[in-house]
């Protein structure tokens, strides 16, 4: 049985009662390293290290998405004046 | 029972399937370990100063889990102190390490399991791979 790929990212969030809803491709976070990595290609002088900390980004976003569904986290503060929800899932 | 049946029938001496029990039980842990693939971490804290109390669920995969070892930076700062103050430094811990040693087979319990203070006031933080 092969694992289905997981495709979204879906942030949910209360922050004291204000709801937050993101979901987006997992797609645009690999735009956003090739758009990152497009530009440090016009500069002669980035480092190795910074185009290694790209590459190890791809490389974990290949594996996160080769997990498929996952709860990658749920944080709940709460505090006498605040509170804050936060849940990230991989769908 | 297969090798019950080759010890009774003297095929093999009863030390030798002494020492294939042993060895298949070895081999069964680590695909346990193979199978496992998360590191979880949990963490349930609660401020004693105020009612603040912080849960934090992260789950991991172990290959990511592996380059991500800022993971422990998760733990809340009160809850660091509070730990700090019982003699634990979270800082100490090596995940990375922890991690091999339990694909290697040589660990197959949780990697942290700390507890401080009471059930109400107090921090709990645990970290395993399942």
């Amino acid at each position: 049985m092969s694992i289905r790929k997981a495709r979204f990212v879906i942030v949910s969030a209360r922050v004291k009662w204000f709801p937050v809803f993101i979901s987006f491709p997992l797609r645009c976070l690999y735009e956003v390293i090739e758009g990152a990595q497009d530009i440090m290609s016009l500069f002669t002088r980035a480092t190795g290290r910074a185009w290694k900390t790209l590459e190890d980004a791809e490389d974990a976003l290949d594996l996160i998405r080769g997990v498929g569904a996952l709860d990658f986290a749920s944080i709940d503060i709460k505090k006498p004046d605040a509170r804050v929800k936060i849940k990230v899932l991989l769908r | 029972m297969r090798i019950l049946e080759m010890v009774r029938s003297g095929k093999i001496t009863p030390e030798e399937g002494e020492k294939l029990l042993a060895a298949i039980g070895q081999g069964e842990q680590k695909q346990a370990a193979a199978k496992r693939t998360m590191l979880r971490i949990r963490v349930d804290a609660s401020d004693p100063e105020s009612d603040g109390r912080a849960k934090v669920n992260v789950n991991v995969p172990l290959a990511i889990a592996k380059k991500a070892m800022g993971l422990l930076s998760l733990v809340p700062k009160e809850t660091r102190k509070e730990l700090s103050d019982k003699g634990i430094d979270l800082d100490a811990i090596d995940l990375r390490e922890l991690i091999e040693m339990f694909e290697s087979g040589g660990l197959t319990e949780e990697l942290v399991n700390v507890e401080t203070g009471t059930d109400e006031k107090g921090a709990k933080v645990k970290i395993y791979v399942d």
